[in-house]
């Protein structure tokens, strides 16, 4: 083999790899919808703690049901949009027992969210208030809001961080395999 | 001087580099404290992204998520945890993107690669280079090199004898 093929074996095999690292890279899984998570599809994580009313509340003893996660803060413009929905979701399937909201505060305070839920009406679900920062790396929320649907079975089927509206919950539901 | 003491004293500088890099290494190795917890949760901080931020690990984030981040990193260290388990747990939670450092498996893998590789192939070109170098260097001339050379320089020298006549 002379000097000059060899040469151009070498650059050839240097081209072919770098033009299937290239592909690689590019055909490989990447996270592009910001909604995945990796939890969908697992066991929730834990949730439990004591609620601004004074009560407590564990995500494991509302097995049977379908449970709203919503993490949220006063702060938050696009919480503030969604709660007058998220109210009207929480009562409409609490007289049908078919679902629970659960609220928990992110990076907020207790008497925040007091005031928050005070100028729309009250909360008649738990809202989770002291201690939520563990929680929210355990459910791996970086921003709120971030909405989470547990099924009966206890598994995280679907995760929304856009703004809900009371339909879009619903279709989230019956994405989590919630019958109408 | 005899083959094998041409062959030693050749090799004897590079034998005393390799002890000074062994003992260093040794000695580096063993006088370096035990990082306190502190820098154990500092280094995994390092290594992962801060969940609020867009390019800040949680080690030079003081966003709330971070800062919380930071507490769990040391809870879990404290735990017993290994730093690969620590980020493993994040991972699992935020996806791979938290992680700073690519994963050491899959397709992201192959960029671990890349260094080695390019460097396995520039250590055979260059092995390659030198011993083609040596080889020239080694030639000798061939009777008919020599007496290509002899036949030029005497055409040289009568040119030369010639031209110092007709001045």
């Amino acid at each position: 083999m002379t000097r000059r093929s060899t040469t151009r074996w070498a650059v050839a095999g240097v081209a072919v790899v770098i033009v299937a690292l290239i592909g690689l890279l590019a055909v490989s899984k990447t996270q592009t919808d910001s909604a995945a998570s990796p939890l969908l599809g697992k066991t929730a994580p834990p949730l439990a703690g004591k609620t601004l009313d004074g009560g407590s509340f564990d995500l494991t003893s509302m097995r049977g049901r379908f449970v709203v996660v919503n993490f949220f803060a006063s702060w938050c413009q696009p919480c503030q949009e969604e709660a007058p929905e998220l109210r009207r979701w929480a009562q409409r399937h609490q007289a049908k027992g078919d679902a629970q909201l659960v609220n928990v505060l992110f990076q907020d305070t207790p008497a925040a969210a007091e005031q928050f839920f005070a100028r729309y009406g009250g909360a008649t679900w738990p809202v989770l208030a002291v201690g939520t920062d563990t929680i929210g790396l355990d459910w791996g929320v970086a921003k709120v809001p971030e909405t989470f649907v547990v099924n009966p079975q206890g598994v995280v089927v679907a995760k929304t961080i856009t703004t809900v509206t009371e339909s879009s919950l619903d279709d989230l539901l019956e994405r989590g395999g919630a019958t109408s | 001087m005899s083959a094998a003491k041409k062959f030693s004293s050749r090799l004897l500088p590079w034998a005393l580099l390799a002890v000074v890099i062994v003992v260093a290494f040794v000695v580096g190795a063993h006088s370096a404290a035990k990082p306190s917890l502190a820098e154990r949760t500092r280094s995994v901080a390092d290594t992962i992204r801060c969940p609020q931020c867009t390019d800040k690990s949680m080690a030079a984030s003081d966003a709330p998520t971070s800062v919380a981040g930071r507490a769990e990193i040391q809870r879990q260290l404290v735990a017993g945890r290994t730093p690969d388990e620590v980020r493993a747990w994040f991972a699992a939670r935020y996806g791979q993107d938290i992680l700073l450092t690519p994963p050491r498996r899959g397709v992201e893998g192959l960029i671990w690669m890349i260094p080695v590789i390019a460097f396995v192939v520039a250590a055979a070109v260059l092995s390659a280079a030198f011993l083609r170098w040596r080889r020239i260097g080694a030639e000798t001339a061939t009777d008919a090199d020599v007496a290509v050379v002899a036949a030029a320089l005497d055409e040289l020298h009568t040119r030369d004898v010639s031209e110092g006549d007709g001045s």
